[in-house]
């Protein structure tokens, strides 16, 4: 039927639907060009960096707010007693230029170190003393219970004596001899001087005195502190947080939002910045931070894992695309205390027989696109020199020994079947103590979700493994630290197997990496809870020995050892930034970025 | 009318009740908990009991879900230590931004829905009713992030002439002060809600037009316009207000995807980074404000419709 609704109505109804067509499209113009406001490099004095929203600025790591992002943010405002660049060109990995104090005078055999500072500044002008440090220390030892950084044992338990010389020189006699090395790159990289001068208060109203120089007042002031730091809306106003000693000052802070850093004027170090500005940018997720960096609007961000194949277009518009190596190591952590297949990860040899079905190299090359490389023992390789083969590694891809290592110690090998324990007993030639007669290969690998090359890499593994008739079910959750503790065996939450959370390195290191904290019975992130003497003598050699090949024999040993099984290690980030920005390079292997290094060509 | 309005009142805070039991059930038997997710894996032993101690985890779950009643009744939604600040605070900060993204699309759509649903009513089965339906299952059949991808794509790189991303402004006003950065996330939002309220409006006025009463009224000699727009135009709407009453949800919620493309600050994105992150205290904030959003909205959808149509108001009274 034909209608009988007239045209000038319908002409009517078109016309409203035009009307806000347009009134959208003059939204869009009256907006200007698609370049955001602060984003691009426009004055060439600022730099535009996708980066998480910092949410901790005290430099005292609280529980919970141990994230990069924080870390860095910290050491822009807030320089740490020393810094430490990897590259092997000083003592101790000392960075000289951006420590605020000389490399420390060993004596006493070993236990007693002696700092001197340099001459530094805070920002509104008052010098940087010992004073400043003996604030810190006052702090920490009163407050080590809320401190993040505290490992029992650790600082400030293994300091006997703690004394200041004068306003430039200080001494810490320890409890025993350490081995130098570990004390400075692992313990006094926690020590950040803070100025005591405006924050020994217990409130905003109180006058400056030395409260923090009694166990009491010391968790006054800590408390002060904290609820400070615990309210980000007032970072940037916070009469506190405007006395720093980094090379930047907080200009903008927005709760979850951009926070903008501008260059300190009175900044006393020697890397004093080069830009102006930098503004740090969150990004909701991968996909947005990716469209924004295609755009062109940020000048330093990065490039997601499943938008790698992308790399050439970015080059096309005027970025640099390059691979941030961390210091770092890659693994699969073996839960050794679970009931039913502990008793498995428990026999070497089965281990071994795990590690040599997966295959490193090529699953670095092809799966990862070449970001990632054969982690072959606990200490890393040195960084920026990851190849992609795994000569080095002990246990190389090999499914054919892998078989006969099963084999000759009582499975039956099934290929893509069921492989199952023909000889138990705890011979050398049967499946091992606590291993029935039947007992089948089943394994659960508990891994993360979002990385889709850890999706393939695991699917490469599983087929590898049911080559040999050894099943691997894969498990993806959100979040496979969370769900895979440290457990005792009649736990409820001891049912996991293996547990995957290195989609972008699954342990960093600090500047010396020993791993007392990985690797030794009932080290913290021992989450599988591996135990073995010898392991443990080697890793307190690594941290009260003088001997320099200590750090050697102990990565010899756990390479071999397989606490966990090594994997891929993939870099940090891929990286991409404008062309013209220089100073991004090297990427620090320890994960800070150094803006005040940053310019524009 | 009031004593229906007391009653669905009473409803809806039982619904809201058995959800915030339900979600604090769920999100406690959720295996990992909340301090290892929080704490990171460096967390020592005692540093997750200090956390489970201070967050209440520690206690029986009963015992804590009166402890968190307790709280909510004096308007605290707790603490999250995964943004370092308040529920209230963190919810506060989004909700605003989501409404205003929500309702700029809401608006956008409805004002191109109706029009759009009238010209394919009236002109059904001809041209333009094709090309519309075309179009319309066309939007709903693309998944909104590759509308929101395409849209980027074309009018940020080929065609650059708006930006990829939201505006990043702290308040409401900073993201009104930048227009431009609205038009992409406010398109993709409406597009889907364009096909889908555009094919209500036309189902209901082919029904309403094929009615006795609007033979009687072009019988009586009115105009076309007239018949379709003050009378059968009326009735054409009535699914568009229920649809609007459901919506009110997402108007609180936002649209999680959208917001994730375009990198909006907003409820959606609370939600899923507190889901990743396993946020307790934000995942049960954001439930309890959608719950009750959720019930109120349906409470505004029965009102309007009984306000917009008197025979609803006529049956209740009866009944």
């Amino acid at each position: 039927m034909r209608s009988r609704f007239p045209r000038r109505a319908l002409r009517g109804a078109v016309a409203v639907a035009s009307a806000v067509a347009l009134g959208a499209g003059l939204v869009a113009c009256g907006g200007g060009s698609g370049s955001s406001k602060d984003g691009g490099s426009q004055g060439k004095d600022t730099a535009t960096v996708a980066f998480r929203t910092p949410n901790w600025i005290l430099p005292i790591s609280a529980p919970g707010f141990t994230q990069g992002e924080n870390a860095i943010f910290g050491q822009a405002l807030y320089r740490s007693l020393y810094q430490y660049k990897l590259d092997g060109s000083a003592q101790y990995n000392i960075d000289p230029q951006r420590s605020m104090a000389e490399p420390p005078v060993v004596s006493d055999g070993g236990k007693t170190l002696t700092i001197t500072l340099k001459d530094n500044t805070w920002s509104d002008g008052k010098p940087v003393t010992t004073r400043d440090i003996q604030f810190w220390y006052d702090l920490v030892r009163a407050n080590k219970d809320k401190w993040a950084s505290y490992r029992a044992g650790g600082l400030p338990d293994n300091i006997a004596q703690w004394s200041v010389k004068d306003d430039k020189t200080f001494s810490i006699t320890t409890t025993k001899v350490f081995n130098t090395a570990w004390f400075v790159d692992n313990q006094l990289n926690k020590i950040t001087p803070m100025p005591q001068h405006a924050w020994d208060k217990d409130s905003a109203t109180a006058t400056v005195s030395n409260l923090a120089s009694t166990p009491d007042g010391a968790k006054k002031v800590f408390d002060f502190l904290t609820a400070a730091a615990k309210d980000p809306k007032t970072y940037d106003s916070n009469e506190l947080w405007k006395v720093t000693s980094g090379p930047w000052k907080l200009a903008k802070y927005v709760p979850n939002g951009e926070v903008t850093l501008a260059a300190q004027p009175t900044y006393s170090g020697v890397d004093k910045p080069k830009l102006a500005k930098i503004v740090l940018r969150p990004f909701t997720g991968d996909d947005a931070e990716f469209n924004v960096l295609r755009a062109g609007d940020i000048d330093y961000g990065y490039v997601p894992a499943a938008n790698l194949s992308q790399e050439g277009y970015l080059k096309s518009k005027g970025y640099t695309v390059s691979p941030w190596y961390g210091w770092s190591v890659t693994y699969l952590q073996l839960n050794f205390n679970n009931p039913k297949t502990g008793v498995l990860f428990k026999q070497p040899y089965l281990r071994q027989s795990l590690q040599m079905l997966i295959d490193q190299p090529t699953i670095s090359k092809v799966i990862w696109s070449g970001t990632a490389a054969p982690t072959c023992g606990p200490v890393p390789a040195k960084p920026g020199t990851n190849g992609a083969d795994a000569a080095g590694c002990v246990y190389s891809f090999d499914p054919g020994k892998a078989k006969e290592l099963l084999e000759s110690h009582g499975w039956k090998v099934t290929p893509d079947g069921q492989t199952t324990c023909q000889t138990p007993g705890a011979g050398p030639n049967q499946c091992g103590d606590g291993i029935a007669a039947g007992t089948p290969l089943n394994l659960t690998v508990t891994s993360q979700t979002g990385f889709a090359a850890t999706t393939k890499m695991f699917a490469e593994i599983k087929s590898q493994m049911a080559k040999l008739g050894i099943k691997l079910t894969i498990k993806e959750v959100p979040d496979s630290v969370a769900v895979t503790p440290a457990c005792k065996p009649t736990d409820a939450t001891c049912s996991w197997d293996m547990s995957f959370f290195g989609s972008q390195g699954s342990w960093y290191y600090p500047a010396f990496a020993s791993g007392e904290r990985l690797f030794a019975t009932g080290a913290p992130v021992n989450l599988g809870s591996y135990s073995n003497p010898e392991a443990d003598k080697l890793i307190e050699a690594t941290q009260f020995s003088g001997d320099e090949s200590a750090l050697k024999a102990y990565n010899d040993f756990l390479a071999k050892d397989l606490p966990v099984l090594w994997m891929p290690n993939p870099v940090f980030q891929v990286s991409a930034y404008r062309s013209g920005l220089q100073g991004v390079e090297p990427q620090d292997p320890m994960n800070f970025m150094y803006f005040q290094d940053w310019s524009w060509k | 009318m009031v004593r229906y309005l007391i009653t669905r009142l009473g409803q809806a805070l039982v619904v809201v009740v058995l959800v915030t039991v339900i979600a604090f059930l769920i999100l406690h038997l959720l295996p990992g908990g909340a301090a290892r997710a929080t704490l990171g894996k460096e967390a020592t032993l005692e540093q997750l009991a200090a956390f489970n101690h201070d967050m209440g985890y520690d206690r029986p779950w009963i015992q804590q879900y009166g402890m968190y009643v307790q709280r909510l009744l004096q308007g605290d939604l707790g603490y999250s230590y995964q943004l370092n600040q308040s529920v209230v605070e963190a919810i506060s900060q989004r909700l605003p931004k989501t409404m205003v993204l929500s309702l700029l699309s809401t608006v956008l759509a409805i004002v191109l829905a109706i029009p759009l649903g009238v010209i394919q009513a009236v002109r059904r089965n001809r041209w333009p009713d094709y090309a519309i339906t075309s179009l319309s299952l066309l939007a709903y059949a693309t998944p909104i992030f590759f509308m929101g991808l395409m849209l980027i794509i074309l009018f940020s790189q080929v065609w650059p002439i708006l930006p990829p991303e939201a505006p990043q402004g702290f308040t409401v006003a900073e993201v009104l002060a930048d227009p431009a950065g609205l038009v992409l996330p406010t398109i993709t939002l409406a597009i889907v809600t364009i096909a889908v309220y555009s094919r209500y409006v036309r189902s209901a006025m082919v029904d309403n037009l094929n009615e006795n009463y609007v033979r009687t009224a072009r019988s009586k000699g009115l105009s076309e316009r007239r018949v379709v727009l003050r009378h059968t135009l009326r009735n054409g709407l009535f699914p568009v207000i229920a649809l609007l009453g459901m919506y009110l949800p997402a108007l609180f919620s936002g649209a999680l995807v959208v917001e994730s493309l375009f990198n909006f600050p907003g409820m959606g994105q609370l939600f899923w980074q507190a889901a990743l992150k396993r946020d307790f205290p934000i995942l049960l904030g954001v439930t309890v404000i959608i719950s009750i959003a959720t019930v109120v909205g349906a409470l505004v959808a029965d009102l309007l419709y009984a306000a917009v149509d008197p025979r609803v108001r006529l049956q209740r009274s009866a009944s």
